[in-house]
């Protein structure tokens, strides 16, 4: 929570608090590549071309669309981009469709949005999680290892990611509100780490 | 609506098969996950990004594509970069996911704004058209389409775990 009120104040500090305010990231090419991405994906949608399909991929296509997989026959594809642990910008996808030798599937399991701070003692990691009750979410960590899954009838997520570094397996606090799960976890690198690196230089 | 699903077997998975658009999709998720890698080792390479006053903020972008009524399939949006003449801008509020079901004499709508209190949720509606957005912390902005025209009277709202559900009757 402390970390969402910090970013609130920042945001107010630096004037962009008022809705509709435009952020320039001037990242250079990591975000050109993603005009492109933009506007390629915008460009595909207006060209969607069903004169390629013949009549059985059709009645294919409409018995998928009667299916609903978790409640919903989507596939979902996105990124996210932002200032990571350290000043790094850190690109990460999210969704159910996967890359397979037959081309893009979409999945059951969605894999969800997840952000990870570095608060000192502890990292967060805020996923979003829409549609899930808290019961059905299981947590494991493993070293730096974060894994989350679903096990809800409706929708279903499932998500691994790499922590910025090892955290105690043991004191892994989570809640979930509104389709959002944040879970602390005490980093069991930061001092002791560098007290080693510094006994090495001296 | 959720309980009208069939039973389903776990991991089971669509194979869109669309010819050229999907081939397009897949060049684009090629696109973006070599981007990753690509930002990863040019972050090691120059050690650290400028990035303009937005210390906390995210940018997302990301499309869902559906099988719409007769087997169209229609590709929508989310997000808060947006393309400009400029190149791309994060803007503070966020297109959210959303899913328009016809349902006979009712449409459905399904949007995902996780992180948002149900008091923070402004639903306006007329003729065809609902606008949606939110106040607070997690900001969602976006104007949907209805396939008919509807009663703005007779909606009917649910929010639970991040997901809104709209009902509204079309005008006979």
């Amino acid at each position: 929570m402390s970390t969402e009120d910090k970013k609130q104040g920042e945001r107010e500090e630096s004037g962009e608090g008022s809705g509709g305010i435009s952020i320039d990231l001037g990242l250079g090419d990591l975000f050109k590549g993603i005009g492109n991405f933009v506007e390629m994906a915008a460009s595909l949608a207006d060209k969607v071309d069903l004169s390629e399909l013949d009549a059985e991929k059709l009645a294919k296509l409409q018995r998928a669309s009667q299916t609903r997989v978790g409640g919903i026959p989507r596939g979902v594809y996105g990124v996210s981009v932002r200032r990571g642990v350290g000043g790094i910008p850190r690109v990460r996808s999210f969704g159910n469709i996967r890359r397979t030798e037959r081309g893009p599937v979409a999945h059951e399991v969605r894999e969800p949005l997840v952000d990870v701070f570095d608060e000192g003692d502890v990292l967060l990691a805020i996923a979003e999680l829409p549609g899930v009750e808290e019961k059905d979410i299981r947590i494991e960590v493993h070293g730096d290892l974060l894994k989350l899954s679903t096990t809800t009838k409706g929708r279903k997520y499932a998500g691994e990611l790499q922590l910025p570094c090892p955290v105690d397996e043991t004191t892994v606090k989570s809640a979930y509100k509104n389709g959002v799960l944040e879970i602390r976890l005490r980093k069991t690198c930061g001092e002791h780490s560098r007290t080693s690196r510094d006994a090495e230089s001296t | 609506m959720t309980e009208k699903r069939t039973k389903r077997k776990e991991g089971i998975q669509i194979d869109f098969g669309l010819g050229g658009l999907f081939k397009g999709f897949g060049s684009l998720i090629d696109l973006i996950s070599d981007m990753a890698e690509k930002g990863e080792s040019e972050v090691s390479r120059h050690g650290e990004f400028k990035v303009n006053g937005l210390d906390q903020a995210r940018g997302i972008y990301g499309f869902s594509v559906r099988m719409g009524l007769g087997g169209t399939p229609t590709v929508e949006h989310f997000g808060n970069i947006r393309a400009t003449d400029e190149g791309p801008v994060v803007a503070e509020a966020r297109e959210p996911l959303v899913d328009v079901f016809d349902e006979g004499e009712w449409i459905l709508v399904v949007a995902e704004l996780p992180g948002v209190e149900k008091d923070d949720i402004q639903i306006e509606v007329q003729d065809d058209i609902l606008s949606l957005s939110t106040a607070g912390r997690a900001k969602y902005v976006r104007e949907i389409l209805l396939p008919s025209f509807v009663v703005p009277a007779t909606m009917e709202t649910s929010y639970r775990n991040g997901i809104l559900e709209v009902r509204l009757r079309k005008t006979s």
